[in-house]
């Protein structure tokens, strides 16, 4: 049995641009692991990838995505990667638009675009790769970082994080989910459920960067990172009163000698127009 | 461990895997960062990482014969480096993928 070696590309290799690979991101980085779910939950919505979706990008470490996929995409200037997407959505209202950037782009300089677009209720799709720091940069304090941990700018203090799902939740998205990276077996599903929602849907993913952030702050390694979300997940217990979606229930803790203590991971909201 | 055929050329590590062996487990030993992601997710124990460096100086997965095709790894890992092929679409000769 001989094995014909051209044939030995990855399953996905169509859906990839081959010659951009390998990719810029450093070793054991969450990000091309959270591409790869994304393009699998493309290709679960059957839909064609290169005529019927957008993928657009902000700046950052994650703005190299669009780059390396086969949607058609755009990477735009730093924030305004939801302008963008509105207006591709309003000219061309049968593309889906798919927003994946990064927590310093959508939340920093471009806080104030994610709160107006869940308010229009366009139809996008926007997933926030969320790694609580400024990776590309050298690992400045993003508006996700733990109160308590340790970045080039902030030395053992910060102000209070962004919690990203009860952000969604009061700005009105239609679908607000959190999950980790390493949650890679249901996330294509999920990616799946958003993009097919009529509406704004948001997806809080929760990675690593193990290189730059994870070092200083007790998750050193990819491998123990991979462990640490595994065990600090909580999966939420959907309540009458909807007392899981409280503040407090959804906030991620984070310990700066032990990395990630508590993840509630799952659907916070999913509803239709 | 049981004995099993493996098949390199410059870029690809192919294993034959799988209960009957009729599955391809490969490794692009030109994307590997060497992250160790595989090694910890694999549920069987059937990955561990080589002794000599990859040319961009990582070291890279190797399969020690108990892998199953489960695509654990293949869905875990950052760099597209592996992947899993059924052996009739990459032999030569055989059926196009």
């Amino acid at each position: 049995m001989e094995i014909d070696f051209s044939k030995l590309g990855h399953n996905l290799e169509d859906k990839l641009t081959s010659k951009m690979l390998p990719h810029i991101w450093c070793s054991g980085c969450s990000l091309g692991t959270n591409l790869q779910s994304l393009v699998r939950g493309a290709v679960m919505t059957g839909m064609d990838m290169d005529k019927e979706m957008v993928m657009i990008s902000g700046i950052g470490c994650t703005g190299r995505a669009s780059g390396y996929v086969e949607f058609d995409g755009f990477h735009t200037t730093h924030g305004r990667a939801i302008p963008f997407a509105s207006g591709v959505k309003t000219g061309n209202p049968n593309l889906e638009v798919i927003v994946f950037s990064g927590d310093g782009d959508l939340f920093s300089i471009g806080g104030n675009h994610f709160i107006h677009a869940a308010r229009r209720k366009l139809d996008m799709t926007i997933i926030c790769t969320n790694n609580s720091v400024y990776g590309l940069t050298g690992g400045q304090a993003s508006p996700t970082t733990f109160e308590y941990s340790t970045t080039t700018t902030t030395i053992d203090h910060n102000l209070r994080p962004f919690n990203l799902v009860d952000l969604a939740l009061g700005a009105g998205a239609d679908f607000v989910a959190r999950y980790t990276s390493a949650h890679f077996k249901i996330l294509p599903r999920i990616i799946k459920q958003a993009i097919e929602t009529d509406g704004v849907a948001f997806i809080d993913l929760i990675s690593g960067c193990p290189a730059i952030y994870g070092k200083r702050n007790g998750y050193p390694t990819a491998d123990y990172m991979v462990k640490n979300f595994l065990e600090a997940s909580v999966e939420i217990e959907v309540k009458e009163d909807g007392s899981h979606l409280l503040s407090e229930n959804t906030r991620v803790e984070f310990d700066r000698t032990k990395g990630y203590t508590k993840i509630p991971i799952g659907v916070f909201r999913r509803q239709h127009r | 461990m049981t004995e099993h055929e493996v098949s390199r050329n410059e870029r690809f590590d192919a294993y034959l895997v799988g209960k009957r062996s009729n599955r391809v487990f490969v490794v692009d030993r030109d994307r590997c960062k060497g992250c160790r992601i595989c090694v910890s997710v694999c549920p069987y124990q059937a990955l561990e990482m080589s002794r000599e460096k990859t040319q961009r100086g990582y070291f890279f997965p190797i399969e020690n014969g108990n892998c199953t095709a489960c695509k654990q790894c293949l869905y875990a890992c950052p760099d597209f480096v592996l992947s899993v092929h059924k052996l009739e679409e990459v032999t030569v000769g055989g059926e196009t993928a």
